[in-house]
């Protein structure tokens, strides 16, 4: 695993760190690693993005495939584009599942915002994930 | 024994975490037969409770007791978080970063809950902050009080205390010198340690960015001359630079000099952006290639982006990038 990491610019100073925030990602199989990456490089992430993603969101690297599948799933339903800078911007997204990221548009749908402008704040202030 | 290997090999379990499951304190108790009929007991009641199979997986591999659980007791506990005010979908998600949490006293999480209320929290606050990081649920009050003590000695009040861990609850379970380690980092990046106060009791989740990820992005912003900015605006490093980038360069090629008083034109909406200046993200990016303008700049390895003046864009003085020693505080703007 810490091949992986370094290879993508990560230092050992920042793989301790994510150890710290996330001991369970020593046990991770190189398969499972590369699988992660690869579902970033399919939302179209370099490498900078890539690598500021996962060094700065270690448990990114602990959720299950399906978890993040349906969050990017529901994401691009609703109507976000460009998710690479979404998570680049904002890596902490990826911890999100999918039911929350709905359930709270559908709380703002219901105060009377229409759905695009919600998914427009929303991606022009990532921080707004930060509320969820 | 061997049927049980083979059924937990059929699950889709490897064989270091099969070993791991017969050899664990709690399973490896039980027989193999009454142990296999728990596993496709619980897995099932797992599956019932809406887990998918990768979590169960992820579970056991890390709790194999949760094998040993009676699905009772695991449907009571799961009664008694709902009753304390989480949803069913959250409490299927903190146990699946925290598997522990099935085991867990509901008295003891309502009693540190209690604690941390007289602290300055809201009972909405803890919810939130625990269901973001359940890891603070098996935290003994001592460590967290303690964590609030390390941190008023690096010059938070209790106030931002609160407000830093309300939004960024993870900052609980991150050692001290960590967080000094990152404070330290972000003053070799060219602000005083006051300023990066300021800049993380704005934005807490500074806390959880990477050096590699923070240099950067605060290196881009500096090179525009928004150094400043970034202390009183922290929020802004969560825009891609790709995009900042590309905005820069299209108010750049207008004749129009992006600075610290009008720097809010790079983060519009892209709604309002659009109609204002009617160009869509897409072209911008396209137009605008950051990865082109890095290609151009000399680059020793990835995640280390040293800095050239080039001719038609405005860009500071080389910062000093040699791992260990203080940047020069020179982020000097062109005089426009």
């Amino acid at each position: 695993m810490e091949k992986i990491l370094k290879d993508l610019g990560i230092s050992d100073s920042t793989i301790n760190q994510m150890v710290e925030i996330c001991p369970n990602i020593v046990e991770l199989d190189e398969s499972e690693l590369l699988r992660k990456i690869e579902i970033l490089k399919n939302n179209k992430c370099d490498d900078i993005q890539i690598r500021n993603i996962i060094s700065s969101n270690a448990e990114y690297l602990d959720r299950s495939v399906s978890d993040i599948d349906n969050l990017i799933n529901t994401m691009e339903e609703l109507g976000f584009d460009n998710l690479n800078l979404l998570f680049d911007g904002n890596p902490y997204i990826l911890n999100l599942d999918d039911f929350e990221v709905k359930n709270y548009i559908d709380e703002r749908e219901q105060n009377g915002e229409e759905l695009e402008d919600i998914v427009d704040d929303m991606s022009s202030n990532p921080y707004i994930f930060e509320e969820i | 024994m061997e049927e049980l290997k083979e059924s937990l090999k059929k699950m889709g379990y490897t064989d270091k975490q099969i070993e791991k499951i017969v050899n664990n304190h709690s399973t490896g108790k039980m027989k193999p037969e009454t142990l296999l009929a728990k596993i496709k007991e619980n897995y099932n009641f797992l599956i019932s409770l809406g887990y998918k199979k990768e979590d169960i997986i992820k579970m056991t591999k890390h709790l194999p007791a949760i094998y040993v659980y009676t699905t009772e007791n695991m449907e009571q506990k799961i009664s008694e978080l709902e009753k304390y005010g989480y949803a069913r979908e959250d409490i299927i998600k903190m146990t699946k970063r925290l598997p522990e949490l099935f085991s867990y006293n509901i008295d003891s999480i309502k009693q540190k809950s209690e604690e941390l209320e007289k602290i300055g929290y809201s009972k909405e606050d803890i919810i939130k902050m625990t269901k973001n990081s359940p890891a603070i649920c098996g935290l003994a009050l001592e460590n967290i009080k303690q964590k609030m003590e390390d941190m008023k000695a690096l010059g938070y009040s209790i106030e931002d205390i609160i407000k830093i861990t309300r939004e960024s609850p993870s900052v609980y379970c991150v050692n001290i010198e960590t967080m000094k380690q990152k404070i330290e980092e972000i003053i070799k990046l060219g602000y005083s340690k006051e300023e990066v106060i300021v800049m993380t009791r704005h934005l807490p989740t500074i806390f959880g960015y990477s050096t590699e990820n923070l240099k950067q992005k605060i290196q881009f912003y500096n090179s525009i001359g928004l150094h400043s900015v970034l202390i009183i605006d922290p929020n802004k490093l969560m825009q891609s630079v790709e995009l900042s980038y590309a905005r820069y360069m299209f108010f750049k090629d207008r004749g129009i000099d992006i600075d610290t008083q009008n720097y809010s034109r790079i983060f519009k909406g892209q709604k309002v952006f659009e109609s204002q200046y009617g160009v869509t993200k897409e072209e911008l990016l396209e137009k605008y290639d950051y990865k082109e303008y890095l290609k151009k700049k000399s680059t020793k390895e990835l995640g280390k982006e040293t800095i050239d003046e080039q001719k038609d864009t405005s860009y500071i003085n080389k910062i000093e990038e040699v791992v260990g020693e203080q940047s020069d505080k020179e982020y000097l703007l062109d005089d426009k």
